[in-house]
């Protein structure tokens, strides 16, 4: 990507969170930082979501390349702006500047990549299984699953829409549909959309957020494997153990049938909804252990004491963690017991 | 969060001179002297001679009202202090107007009067008392009290404490949207304390007496923010359990 290159020290490249992710999610390989640059003007820099996977922002990035080249007045203009092409392809954006776009229509012709992040050989494929409400994944590219999916019957892997969406926006796996085409991350998006209120957007930002330092996280109360394993809802409550089925759906418009479990909960405006566990290359789906902390969310007040007896009996021993999500960024909290000593 | 002792040899002076034994020797001065406070607004105005001012000093009841008189030393007590003095160590009589001691059913009615939650003010703050924490006020750190495990000059204090009521009526309506959660551990964190909320449960019983106090239970609990960047290799599940408990 160049950054090497003195001339190009304007942009301070934050590696930080591209090293943990490989070291903790590990997911394909021979990626770079995944971590956004950050760049020395804000006002310059280009919006990563105006981009994403559909190309839409290639005008905003030629112009921050435009203007990136334009404003360092050194000999070799056109060297750097190639290079900020470079850098904006690196990070899977489409750079929309003349040359590039030649390239582009030359590459797409040919069937071959058009965004720089996403080589073909390394993603992996999924189908949405609308009974399961989860994605059965076809194509496995890539080396470390070992932490994401859950395995059913005849040793199947399947991800969850918030795998399904980190995986999607991260360009390592593809969803296709029933005709087999690949869903555009617009559609998933849309999918998720907030009519049934159910917050899949607050959750998966939380989801990413952990994800992306390599914690491990699962749906609560959902196994990671069906398969010579004991379920684990020991600490699931009375109810019993929500079955995969009940899991997500999508497309179900009614959400107090199909959700049935957590009615009480929902009510109260608090439910568990991941179960997190550390960093860990050891990992195994099917003797997963007990997570550190189950992660719940609430709907729009912190959880009142009421609220977090009821998660405290749904989730037993296992210590609670509250998630605010605001403006994008998830914050995460404890309420802890504790006992004061008494002092001499 | 670390505990910070304001000089080196100071845990090692905590120890030697335990708080238990501070108030003890308070509450015995106290009733020697037959101490009558006066009751003034939200107040209890109490005078003190050299030796029994020092002890109200080193147990930190109370502020020194700075005034030219000589021969005693003022000092000024919140309602939750002069009512621990007057019915849990009973070494205090309150004077009112008519200057005659008032009963502590008289006090009580007083107090919440004043205050409507005194009820649960005051069994957090005796709570924390009788464990023999010194408890000051709090509300320089947004918080309700603050708790020290020994007199302020050896060790800054580890907690700031917020009071949680059952039910909507008589709450203090703290940490009831995220906002204030986020801005009062931002504080806490600035100021290096732990959150402390202490939820008091009337389990049923009124606020009519003073004797309902007895049945009433206290839940303590740390408010903390998790820093997913910050614990990633540590383990979560025991972090809280092993700074308290020492």
């Amino acid at each position: 990507m160049g950054t090497d290159d003195d001339a190009f020290t304007f942009l301070k490249f934050n590696n930080t969170q591209g090293a943990e992710d490989d070291r903790g999610g590990g997911v394909g390989s021979g990626h770079q930082s995944d971590a956004p640059p950050v760049w020395a003007d804000p006002g310059s820099a280009p919006n990563p979501q105006a981009a994403g996977a559909c190309g839409s922002g290639g005008g905003n990035n030629n112009q921050v390349v435009e203007a990136l080249a334009a404003r360092i007045s050194v000999l070799n203009a056109e060297d750097l702006k190639e290079q900020a092409c470079n850098f904006l392809m690196g990070q899977g954006e489409i750079c929309a500047c003349g040359s590039c776009l030649t390239l582009n229509r030359i590459e797409a012709a040919n069937g071959e990549k058009i965004v720089g992040d996403t080589d073909e050989s390394c993603i992996s494929k999924a189908h949405w299984n609308h009974e399961m409400g989860m994605a059965e994944v076809i194509v496995l590219e890539g080396t470390n699953w070992k932490n994401t999916g859950v395995i059913r019957s005849g040793n199947k892997l399947y991800f969850s829409i918030y795998e399904v969406l980190f995986l999607v926006e991260k360009g390592h796996l593809r969803l296709l549909d029933d005709s087999g085409t690949s869903t555009s991350l617009e559609d998933i998006y849309m999918k998720i959309s907030d009519e049934n209120n159910r917050w899949y957007w607050e959750e998966f930002q939380a989801y990413r957020k952990l994800k992306s330092l390599g914690y491990i996280v699962g749906q609560h109360g959902i196994p990671w494997s069906t398969i010579g394993v004991k379920s684990k809802c020991e600490f699931v409550s009375s109810q019993g153990c929500p079955k995969i089925d009940e899991a997500v759906d999508f497309e179900t418009k009614d959400t107090s049938s199909s959700n049935g479990l957590f009615n009480e909960m929902q009510s109260n405006e608090a439910r568990p909804v991941f179960d997190v566990y550390a960093p860990n290359k050891n990992f195994k789906k099917s003797s997963p252990g007990d997570p550190c902390f189950v992660l719940c969310f609430t709907r729009s007040r912190p959880p009142s004491k009421l609220d977090r007896e009821a998660l405290k009996r749904q989730c037993g021993s296992i210590p609670l963690k509250f998630c605010h999500v605001d403006y994008g960024s998830a914050s995460f909290f404890s309420f802890d017991k504790v006992e004061l000593p008494t002092l001499p | 969060m670390a505990r910070k002792w304001k000089a080196k040899d100071a845990e090692a002076k905590a120890l030697a001179d335990p708080m238990s034994k501070i108030v003890l020797q308070l509450q015995s001065s106290l009733i020697q002297s037959d101490a009558r406070g006066i009751l003034c607004g939200c107040s209890v105005l109490l005078a003190a001679e050299d030796e029994q001012a020092h002890l109200l000093g080193r147990a930190y009841f109370g502020d020194r009202v700075i005034n030219a008189e000589k021969d005693k030393q003022w000092f000024q007590l919140d309602m939750e202090e002069a009512f621990f003095l007057c019915y849990s160590l009973k070494c205090l009589k309150i004077l009112g107007e008519d200057k005659r001691p008032k009963d502590v059913q008289e006090l009580w009615q007083y107090m919440k009067s004043k205050k409507a939650a005194f009820p649960d003010f005051y069994k957090a703050y005796s709570h924390l008392r009788l464990k023999n924490w010194v408890v000051r006020p709090g509300f320089k750190y947004g918080a309700d009290f603050v708790a020290y495990r020994h007199h302020p000059n050896l060790v800054h204090s580890d907690y700031a404490v917020l009071v949680s009521s059952e039910g909507d009526g008589e709450a203090n309506g703290r940490l009831r949207v995220w906002s204030d959660i986020h801005g009062t551990l931002r504080l806490c964190l600035g100021v290096v304390k732990t959150l402390l909320v202490l939820s008091i449960s009337k389990n049923g019983h009124d606020v009519a007496s003073p004797s309902c106090l007895e049945n009433y239970t206290v839940d303590e609990r740390t408010v903390s923010r998790w820093v997913p960047e910050q614990g990633r290799e540590d383990d979560t599940s025991v972090d809280v359990e092993s700074q308290v408990s020492q």
